[in-house]
Formats: structure tokens, sequence, C-alpha cells
């Protein structure tokens, strides 16, 4: 894994702890906002608050859809209205077919316009992320933004889930946090954007069949009943059953293992098999791990990886994929090359003084 | 800079803390220079050089004496390597095999050694000085396959001597080290009971990449010192940031005359054997890897996708501003530590979740190794 | 930041982001320095910024010198005007000695940018003493720098300083530094063109360009075109080039056999770099000679050995210069048999070079030899060749050959072109790569405009429907965009048969074919396809189809199981509405029958779309309505 947990993370901690002090609206507000919950923003057009939230969001939806960053100010209001839409999606959140699958972003801004070029625009299609939006790429902001904003603006098109990267603690190695400071010279966004993280859902069910997280299964969750029993707004913890459903993979040896990662567990066919035919799903769909092909089969078609950055960190040449399922519950794979565009601006790396 | 910058300079500062900006800000006034500053050559201007020494090499020789159980001579073709061993306590403790970097020496991890012990008494641990390097012979050929033979025969020689063929051997490598181990471990070594390995801030293109400014480093680094005060003083300005690691590291890296032992420009003929394939080598080893890096994630493109395909463990010490490519010496409470936990996680599993996490699987039978 | 008022904070600002440690925030910081000099006023940014900003210039790195260069090019007026632009230049001289490339590029051209706002007499003072100076100056980046100034000044001194200032610059021509010789020449053909530019203008000027000029010139040109160094000789093919034109202007020919000679020895060079440079520019070197048969004649043979190099990137230069070059050819009847037996089989070969990158050069320009050779040429040389190089391997050579092919309709018409062109268009239309697709079919309303409609119904239709079932949405989307086109070349009756029907499974063709090409609307992404194509046709279809076809497939939809589909269909009511309202007098629509359609059916529908259970329908439909409550008011 990527990181240990002796390892001193000052800054993780200090901003754990403020989380917990200066936050305390995760804990009462799940109490008495369900009456104007989810289907405020948009349920009457002529409601004149409802009106301002969706021309704002509109507005925001076209600025990042030219790679513009938001205000400051502006993710601070975006953070808040997600808040209230994600607070009440489920750990499993129930989805529909027709539905559009995708894996890992990364910050890899241009390639998620190029991917609604294959599959179609949200909200004409709906889609289905499986969280790692930040980090690596260069333009993790923009892509988190974009993708929330449009979760707030159509929360029942498209539903986004955690990944291992929507994570203090990652996100400070990995560049999101580097990348909120240099473009909005202060942590503020980034604390924004790491504290609405607790609230994305862990893990959707499509009709009942497909089951869709970051990483894999959890030796400590046999049913899907057990992911609804989770608290799961919180960083992303080193070790349980949360953390497994974000860090795991599946391999080609059965059972449980340790991961070479350092977090969570490898699983094998026969788990997958247990799993699938406990919780009667046809399937497990997940990302975390690159694909050269952008999708890849495991465990005879019990598992199904899925990954959405294409030549991930503009160096491994690597094709994406999309998953389409469709109301039959066939399944189509689209493939995608990196979208065209000029390069990349170079983040140039200091080679350091001294190497040997 | 003008007085009134300065003011100025001052005033945001002022502001700065003020509105609370400065809890993340990364950067200090008093922030290390990213280069090493060339050292005066009056040399002669100190007099009481040797009486400040006293004590530091008292220490360092006493450490030396007294922390390990033995310590060693092996020859490997005509080459004498110089070994310190700190023998596992029981037939089933796991032993460290530490290998240093180029210009470094075994006692680079003085002090990550006795925090291995401090946290964990039975572990073994093996260090040897590379040829040319600390107390073994001097050499010309520093190619990577012939310290990569050295290594390979000097584990060879030590399991077999102390009969310790049962216990598990953990490799970890700074920097050349890591090169050297991930060269050693990428074809299978059936006769050594080799269950993991570890490198320490080292990735394949940054080293590559930043071997073109060695020559300029060595040209500029003082060639002596006038004192191990000032030699530790010298690296303690931009190499190493932990004082008690240099005390013990520094005074093995000069001569009596406070030369170095090394003359690193001998080493430049091999330097493109070094660690060119490097990341490919490392991801080949079958068992459990772990790569920690100081202060950046510089992952080059076969250890993303490596890393991106879960083969590998990955620490980033990034928050820390006390430590650079020194990190076990910067750290090395927190190396051992990590150290440990990856031992023990990999060791046996069931066990490790069971007593470290208290996760008992609710199905699907125990965790393998 | 609630100090923004205080007088000290754009300058203190500055200097703070100045100081972090990430470049590109320091790049950042300096691409707001007008906005900073704007906030200063002229007197501070003088007094403090230019103080300020001359220590950065001497202790950062390149990438913010390189943004602190380009910006003060715009200073004058900042810093109250061109009288006080000595402390500018200063910083610039700096900035413009530096070895960096980036960073000297740019202080030039913003010395430059600087020199036109200063008077005749600032220029003789400051620029002229900074000139020499730098060109006599101690490290070779001062002489490279100072070869980029003397544009500035060239005509705008006297004839005596000019000498002066040739000589001056003849010695950086032969500098012992190639980095020096190379700048020298790559600067000294704008310096002769201005010369030819002022010649023209004031032709009895006092101060008139002369021959000792000419002589300096010419000795540059000497040394340039026998220099040791490849990376200077080629840079004299452009000294050439300007100087021919210079003798052009004054129709002076004496010296053309001379040049004609340099010219050869350039072309046939034996570094590939010289032959590369010579090849890229040998129209512009050809059509110096083209009034004289003879000298235009001896440029043949050196063509066609550039065309036959054995460096792949000379051919891909010359292979662009093949219809220029040409061209200057037929203006004389004997060379034009020529063009024919001798270039046009080494353009075959080119057309088949091992490199793709030479026939994706070749394919970008040969079409435009069809009106050189005229038709039966055309059909006979040509034709073959495009054929096979739109059956290339590689997607930009058969899209370069596409997209320029109105050329040769225009030289042999569309019959002709089109039944020799179909099976590769064909064949490109089913790209594995999208984006090929999609050039194809972007290209396909011009291709429908010149077939006509029968040829296009036989040979392309079909193409055209597959295409709107694409696995990749941009291509559906792009092929519905198509049938929008192709309605509007072919008309409503037409859309209506060959598209409308098809999609409705109306087709009269579907009833003796066993529902083969009846298209199945289990897939939602069919559906929803269906319903952006007829809504994208609203617009340009006649207003029968629209009530007896369009509305009764919208209307069954409202009930659709998909969200996505309901909150589609609201919007393409909308559409609906907005076209009727909008074309109710073409159509000839009475009141009673529009409100009838727009408030029974349209608005009606909509209404029960209104309290649909889902958010975005209700939104989309409540949307819709206000939407044609607001073109009916």
């Amino acid at each position: 894994m990527d990181l240990d947990t002796d390892v001193p993370m000052e800054d993780v901690e200090e901003h754990q702890t403020k989380l917990k002090v200066t936050n305390p609206k995760a804990s009462t507000s799940t109490n008495n906002s369900n009456t104007n919950g989810r289907n405020t923003l948009s349920s009457n057009v002529h409601d004149e608050n409802a009106i301002g939230s969706i021309n704002q969001l509109d507005e925001w939806i076209d600025k990042l859809s030219k790679c513009e960053p938001l205000s400051e100010a502006d993710v601070k209001k975006l953070c808040d209205m997600a808040i209230e839409v994600l607070q009440f999606e489920e750990n499993v959140q129930p989805v529909h077919v027709p539905v559009t699958i995708c894996g890992d972003v990364h910050g890899q801004f241009h390639d998620l316009i190029e991917l609604f070029k294959i599959g179609g625009p949200c909200p004409d299609t709906n889609y289905l992320f499986m969280g790692d939006y930040v980090d690596r790429g260069y333009y993790s902001v923009e892509t988190v933004s974009y993708l929330v904003c449009m979760k707030v603006r159509y929360p029942n098109r498209i539903t986004i889930l955690r990944g291992n990267h929507e994570s203090r603690q990652i996100t400070q190695v990995y560049g999101f946090y580097d990348e909120c400071l240099r473009k909005y010279g202060s942590a503020a966004v980034w604390k924004l954007f790491t504290d609405l993280f607790d609230y994305f859902p862990i893990t959707a069910l499509v009709d009942n069949k497909v089951f869709c997280l970051h990483g894999g299964l959890s030796p400590m969750i046999e049913t899907i009943d057990q992911v609804r029993e989770l608290n799961r707004i919180q960083e992303v913890p080193h070790e349980g059953p949360m953390c497994d459903l974000l860090w795991s993979d599946p391999d080609d040896r059965g059972g449980w293992g340790i991961s070479p990662r350092g977090a969570g567990f490898t699983f094998g066919q026969d788990i997958s098999e247990q799993f699938n035919h406990t919780n009667d799903l046809s399937l497990i769909a997940r990302a975390h791990q690159l694909v050269m092909e952008g999708f890849s089969w495991s465990h005879q078609e019990s598992v199904v990886t899925i990954f959405s950055a294409p030549n991930y960190c503009y160096r491994c040449g690597n094709q994406a994929a999309i998953m389409e399922v469709d109301e039959q519950h066939n399944r189509q794979f689209l493939q995608y090359d990196p979208s065209v565009r000029p390069g990349e601006p170079t983040v140039t790396r200091k080679t350091p003084d001294y190497f040997l | 800079m003008s007085d009134i910058q300065k003011a100025l300079l001052r005033r945001i500062k002022q502001q700065e803390a003020a509105m609370g900006l400065s809890v993340l800000s990364e950067e200090s006034e008093s922030s290390v220079s990213p280069s090493p500053s060339p050292q005066p050559k009056s040399q002669s201007a100190n007099p009481q050089t040797h009486t400040e020494d006293e004590p530091i090499i008292t220490n360092y020789h006493k450490f030396k004496a007294t922390f390990f159980d033995c310590s060693e001579t092996f020859i490997h073709e005509g080459v004498s390597l110089q070994a310190y061993i700190k023998l596992p306590k029981t037939k089933d403790t796991q032993i460290f095999v530490l290998v240093h970097g180029a210009g470094s020496s075994s006692m680079t991890f003085a002090q990550l050694a006795s925090n291995l012990i401090k946290e964990d008494s039975n572990v073994g641990i093996f260090i040897f000085d590379l040829r040319g390097h600390g107390d073994s012979s001097s050499t010309t050929d520093f190619s990577l396959s012939s310290l990569v033979e050295d290594c390979s025969f000097i584990i060879h020689k030590f399991i077999e001597k102390y009969d310790l063929s049962s216990n598990s051997l953990y490799f970890v490598g700074h920097s050349l080290g890591g090169a050297v181990i991930a060269n050693f471990l990428k074809q299978p070594i059936t006769d050594l009971n080799i269950r993991g390995e570890v490198i320490l801030d080292i990735v394949e293109e940054t080293a590559v990449k930043s071997l073109s400014s060695m020559p300029n480093f060595i040209e500029n680094r003082p060639k002596s010192f006038n004192s191990i005060t000032k030699a530790i003083d010298w690296h303690m300005n931009f190499l190493l940031f932990n004082q008690e690691s240099a005390n013990l590291s520094i005074p093995d890296l000069l001569d009596t005359n406070l030369h170095w032992k090394t003359d690193l420009s001998l080493t430049q003929p091999a330097w493109d054997t070094w660690f060119t394939g490097l990341s490919q080598s490392f991801l080949t080893f079958k068992g459990p890897k772990l790569l920690l890096l100081s202060a950046h994630e510089t992952l080059d493109k076969n250890l993303i996708i490596g890393q991106m395909q879960g083969k590998y463990q990955l620490v980033v010490f990034n928050n820390n501003h006390n430590s650079g490519h020194f990190i076990h010496e910067d750290l090395p409470h927190q190396v051992a530590v990590c150290l440990l936990d990856f031992v023990k996680r990999n060791e046996n599993p069931d066990k490790f979740m069971k007593d470290e996490l208290g996760i008992v699987p609710k199905w699907g039978g125990k965790i393998n190794k | 930041m609630d100090d923004f008022n205080d007088e000290l904070f754009p300058l203190a600002l500055l200097m703070d982001e100045l100081k972090h440690d990430d470049v590109s925030n320091r790049v950042d910081a300096m691409q707001k320095l007008d906005t900073i000099a704007i906030a200063l006023g002229p007197e501070r940014t003088l007094k403090e910024l230019l103080p300020f900003l001359k220590d950065v210039a001497q202790d950062d790195e390149e990438e913010v010198f390189a943004v602190l260069a380009s910006k003060l090019g715009d200073f004058i007026p900042l810093i109250g005007g061109h009288q006080y632009c000595e402390p500018l230049i200063q910083i610039l001289t700096i900035l413009a000695s530096m070895e960096e490339p980036i960073v000297r590029d740019k202080a030039i051209d913003s010395l430059n940018k600087i020199s036109l706002e200063l008077t005749v007499e600032e220029l003789n003072n400051i620029f002229l003493s900074l000139i020499q100076s730098l060109s006599t100056g101690d490290w070779f980046s001062k002489k490279i720098a100072s070869c980029g100034l003397y544009k500035a000044v060239i005509i705008k001194v006297n004839s005596s300083i000019r000498k002066e200032l040739l000589n001056l610059y003849l010695k950086l021509v032969c500098d012992e530094y190639p980095m020096v010789r190379r700048s020298a020449a790559s600067n000294l053909p704008t310096l002769i063109d201005l010369l030819t530019e002022f010649t023209e203008i004031k032709p009895n000027d006092a101060n008139k360009v002369n021959n000792e000029d000419w002589d300096i010139i010419s000795k540059m040109f000497q040394h340039l075109i026998n220099d040791d160094q490849d990376s200077v000789k080629l840079l004299s093919i452009d000294v050439l080039i300007s100087i021919l034109e210079f003798f052009q202007k004054i129709n002076e020919q004496s010296f053309n056999s001379e040049f004609l000679s340099s010219s050869l020895k350039l072309i046939k060079d034996e570094s590939w770099r010289v032959r590369y440079a010579a090849a890229e520019r040998f129209t512009s070197i050809a059509k110096n000679f083209v009034n004289n048969e003879s000298d235009l004649f001896q440029l043949i043979d050196p063509f066609i050995n550039l065309m036959k190099d054995n460096e792949g990137e000379v051919r891909k230069a010359i292979a662009k210069q093949l219809p220029s070059f040409s061209q200057l050819l037929t203006k004389y009847p004997s060379t034009k048999a020529t063009i024919l037996n001798k270039i046009i089989p080494v353009v075959n070969n080119l057309s088949q070079d091992s490199q793709e990158s030479v026939r994706a050069s070749l394919a970008s320009t040969i079409t435009d030899l069809s009106p050189i050779l005229e038709k039966q040429s055309t059909i006979e040389k040509l034709l073959p060749i495009f054929l096979v190089m739109l059956k290339d391997e590689f997607p930009d050579v058969r899209l370069n050959i596409i997209s320029n092919l109105s050329v040769v309709n225009e030289t042999i018409g569309i019959n002709l072109l089109s039944t020799n062109l179909l099976p590769a268009i064909t064949e490109l239309a089913q790209d594995h790569k999208w984006r090929v697709r999609l050039a194809i079919i972007e290209y396909i309303p011009k291709l429908a405009k010149q077939l006509g409609e029968p040829f296009f119904n036989d040979e392309l239709l079909s193409l055209c429907m597959s295409w709107l079932w694409d696995p990749v949405f941009a291509i559906r989307d792009a092929a519905v965009n198509n049938s929008k086109e192709l309605t509007i070349i072919f008309g409503s009756q037409w859309a209506e048969h060959e598209i409308i029907n098809r999609l409705l499974n109306e087709s009269s063709t579907n009833d003796d074919n066993n529902n083969l090409n009846n298209i199945d609307y289990s897939n939602f992404i069919i559906r929803i396809t269906c319903l952006f194509t007829i809504t994208r046709l609203i617009p340009v279809i006649d207003y029968s189809i629209i009530s007896k076809k369009v509305l009764p497939f919208i209307n069954n939809l409202i009930v659709d199981a998909v969200p996505n589909i309901r909150f589609n269909v609201a919007k393409s009511y909308f559409v609906a509405a907005e076209t009727l309202i909008k074309n109710r007098r073409k159509f000839g629509i009475s009141d009673e029958d529009l409100n009838k359609v727009i408030n029974l059916e349209i608005l009606s529908n909509l209404e029960k779309l209104q309290n649909d259970e889902d958010v975005d329908v209700r939104y989309f439909a409540s949307k819709s309505i206000q939407g044609i409550n607001e073109l009916l008011a």
C-alpha cells in the first residue's frame, strides 16, 4: 500500500481531529433533514431556490467542461450542496439499468471528456463511477469538481463511489493536495473535497445483480447487508472491512491472501463465487488495478476489472474501457485511447542533487 | 534584498501566520539549501579540531564494539569484505540483510539496526561494507555484477558458517544497495530462505537521470575535513537530518587523515551498469516487496504499472521535512517500525491480522501468505 | 487578504509569490506583472518595481526569466513613456545576454518591440551603443543576442553608420563560435528584406542601399555557403532567397547564373540537413529563375533527385513542393511533357514510399497536381495513385487524400471520381479507429451533394444508416447530424422514405424482406438514437411528416421504461413546438390546427411528464412547457 499505519503523517492526524471537532454536521443532520432530502433540488422547477441552484450548477458545469476550475467560494458552495445529496445515499447505493460503469479516472480530465464522447454525455447516459477521480493526473481539481457537479445536478443519473484515493492521506502523497495548493494557493479546497469524500457511497448494486465497488471483497464482509451496517462517513481506515472494499484485489490463488499492497486482501475464485452465490449476484465489477486492455475478466467471469484512465499517468501505454449494461443486463465493453490534445503541461520533476 | 523588501517579507510572514496559513505551508525561512555549499578552503583556521571530536569518536568505536555480536572479514576472490553481525535469537526469527549505497558504509544503518533491535530484540542483523567502501578492501571494479557476486558470496558464507538456513531473510538495500539486492534477487535463489525485499529511496528513472549531475557533486565536495565534527556538520547541512545517526555514520566514511575512504570518482566507469533495469528487477522478485521513498512519489513507468496492479507496497514519507535520501538515518525509528510491520504481516498474515489488527475472517478460511 | 487596499500590497504579493518553491507558481506570478505595474502606477513601477525586477533577473530559473522578458516588451506605457526606457532596456539586456535561448529570444523580441516606440535619436543613442557593445561582447551569448537587434536600426541610420553596422555584422557571420554564426545567419534574411523594402519605398533616398553595402552582404553569403558547419550552411539558403528577391525586385539579372550555381550547390549538398532545408524552400528558390527557361530547366533533375533522396525527411519536404514547382514549369510548353514523363513516375514511387510520413506528406499535396495535368492525364496517371493511397495502411495518408478531393472533382467530374474511389471510402468508413470513421462521416454531405440522390442511395445510404448504430456515441451523434445535413441536400421526402420510415420500421422494402432490416427497439441506446435522429430532423422536414410520423413516434415514448428517454421526449416536444410555431406561415398551418397540436398533443403530453416519478423528467418537461409558453406569448 501507500502508507503504513505507523508512519507519522502529522498533517493528516491534525486534520482528522479538526474534522471531528468542527464538523458535527455529519452526525446531527442525518436525523432532521430527510424531508427535504435528495429530491429537493430539481423537483419543482418553479421553486426559485431550486432554479437558482440549477442555473448555478449548469453554469459551473459549463465552466468545468472547458477545464476551468471553480473559485474557492464556489467549491465551498458545491461541497455543501453535495453533502446534502450524498449523505442520504446508502453504503450500497441502488442503481438501475441501463447504466455505464467506469473505473479509475485519476485527474485525466481530457480523457474523462473522451469517455463521455465514447459513452454519450450525462444525463442522457447514466453513469456509475467506481472511484479514484483524483491524484496523479494534472487535472484532479477539475475532474472531481466536474463529477461532483454532475452528481448534484443529476443525482439519479450518475453515481460516484469512493476509491482508495478519495482519502486525506493518499491525496497528500499522489498529487491532489499539491494541485490544490498550486491552483488555489492554500489547502482549503483540498480540505473541502477530502471532507466531502467521507460522504461518498462505498459500493453500488445494479438491479440487485452487479455489485460495484472500487477494490474488492473483505474477509469481514460475507453479505451485502453487512456493508449496509458499516459507518462509512469517516476517513478511509488503515484496516477493516471499509478499507478492504476500497483496497482488495482478485488473485489467481484461491482463498484470502495478504495483499502485496500492504492494505486490503487478495481473494481467489472460490471467494468470489461464494460471495456471488450467497448474495445472488451475477457479477462483481471493480476498478483499482491498471489493466492494459482497459478491462479484464477474472475468476471465470465472476469479477471484472474496469480501468478508465487511458495511457495512465501519461506514460503507461494502456487502453481504457467502460462497460455498458443494458436493460436486459447485456454487457458491452467500449475501449478507447487517450484523447487527442496538445501536450500535457510538463511538470518538471527536480532531479535530486545526490543519489548514490 | 533592499530594506524595504525585507520589511515587506516580514510583514507577509506575519500576515500569513495571522491568517493561519502557515499550518500547511511547506517552507520555512531556514530551509535547507538544496545543493552542497562549497566548503571554505582555509581549514587550518580552527585549532581545536580534534578535541571536539573525542566524544564522537569514542561513541562510534563503542557502538561498533558493543552493539554487534561479532564483526568478521570475508574474502571473496581476493577482495576482503567487512561484515557486522547481530545474530538472531532463535532458529525461527528473522534476519535483516542491510546493503548500503555508493559512497556510504555499513554504519549508515547503525541507528536503524539499533531501532530494529529495540523494537524486536529477537531479530538478526547482517551488514557489510561493499567493496571499496568502509573497511572492505579498495578496488577499481565497481560494476554491478561484481557487487552482486560479493553480496551473494557473503550471504551464503554467513548463513553456512552460523547455520542459519532455517531463518527467514529480509533484504533491505538503500540506493545503490537497492540495485544490488534487486539484481541479486531477480532470479530464484533456492538455497536461501528469502522472504522479502525492501528498497529504500531508489527509483530507476530518477537515479539514471541524476547520475549526470554526480560528477559535479563529486568535484565540488571537500576532499577532506579538518575534523569529524566538521564532516558531520557538512553532511548535516544538506544530506542528513539526524545528528545521532550522523555521529555514527560519518566517522565510518573517513580515514585517519580525514579523507574519504571511498573515492567516488573511481566508481564512475560502473555507473551505467548500476541502475538500468532496476525497476524491472525489483518487480521480478516473486515474494513480498516494499519500496520506501523519502520525499515525493517519483515512480517510473514500470513501477507505476506495478503499483497500479498491486504488485508491491509503497510507502512515501512525504510529510516529513526532516528527512532526505538517507531516510533510514533521518527517521530510523519509523523505518524500523515499517520494516518490522512488513515482516510481521508477511511472515504469518493470519496471526498478524488477529494479534495486531484484531481481524478474524468471518468467512473464506484463514489468510494465506 | 483584507489588506488589499494597502498600497504596498501588489508589490508585496508579487515578491511573496516569487519566493514560492514551485517554479510554476513563480511563472504564474510573473504573468501578472502588468497588472501589478498598473496597480502601482508609472512612477512607482519605475522606481520600485524595476529595481526589484533587476534583482530578480539575476536570480531565478529560465521559465520565470522567459515570462519576465516577454512581459517587459509591453512596459513602455506602464513606466510613463519611451523617455524612461533605459532601466527597462538594462533589465532586458541582462536577460538577452543569458545562455538559455528561450529567455534570450523573448528578451530580444521585447527589445525590438520597445525599439518601435523610440525616437530616431533615442535609437541612435541608446540602441546603437547597445548593439555595438553586445556585438563585440566578451561572451558568445551577448553576440548571439546582438544579431537579433540589428533589424531595429538598419534602415533608420544613415548610410555611413549602416556600412559600419554591416561590417560589424560581417564579423558576427565569421565569428569563431558556430552558435554566433548561426544566429547571424538566421537574422540576415530579415535584414536583407528590410533593405529591399527600403529600396522599393524610397528608390532615390540620399541614404539608399549602394554597391558597397551589397559587397559586404555578398561576402557574408560567401562565408555562410562555405561554412564548415551544416547547421550554419543550411541557413545560407534563406539568405540566398532574400538576395534573389532583391535582384528580382530591381530587375537585375546579370548575377543569375552565379546564383543558380550557388543554388545547385546547396540543393546537392552532401549533408542531408542542407538538402532538406533546400527541399523545403525549393519553389521559393525556383521562382526566381522562372523567367529564363534554361535556368528553370536546370532545376528539374535536382528536383527529381531530391524526390529519390536517401533521407526520408528530404523526400517528405520535397513532396510538399510538388504542385507549386510543377505549376512553375507549366509556364513553358516544352517542360509540360517533362512533368508527365520524368516527374510522375517518381511520384508513383513516392506514393509507395517506405516511410508513412513521406506518403502522408505526398497525400496532402498530390491532388493539387490534377488541375496542372488536366482531365485526361489525371484519369490515366493520378487516379491509380490516389486509389493506392486511399488504401494505405496509415490513416493520415487516406485522410489527406479524402479531404483534398474537391480539386480532383473539379478536373474530372464526380462520376469518374466516385466510381473509382467508393470502395476505398467504404473501407475507411469501417476503420476500427473511431476518429477515422468520424472524418469520413463529416465528408459524406460534401460527397453526397456531388454524387446526387440516386447514386447516393445506391452506394452510401446504408453505410450512413449503419453509423447510427455504432458503439461509439460520437459516431452515432455525427451520423444523426449527418442525416440532417443529407436531408437539407435531398429534401424532406427523401428523409421520410430513406430515414424516418426505416427508423419507424415502416419502410416499404421491409414487407418483402422478412423484417430483416427491422430495428430492434429493446435496447435503450437504439431507442434514444432514433429519438435523437428524428428530433434533429424536425427543423428540416415538412409539416405533414412531423404530424403524421414524428409526433406519433415521440408520443409513444412518453411511457418508455427508461427515464433518459422520457426526458429527451420532453426536450423533443420543445423542438417540435418551436418548429411549428416558427414555420406556421411556411407550413400553412391554421391557428386552429396549430393550437390543436400544441395544446392537445404536445402540452398535454408534457403535463403528463411533469408528473413523472423521475425528477429529471419533471424538470425537462417543466422547462419545455415554460419555453413553449414563452414562444406562444
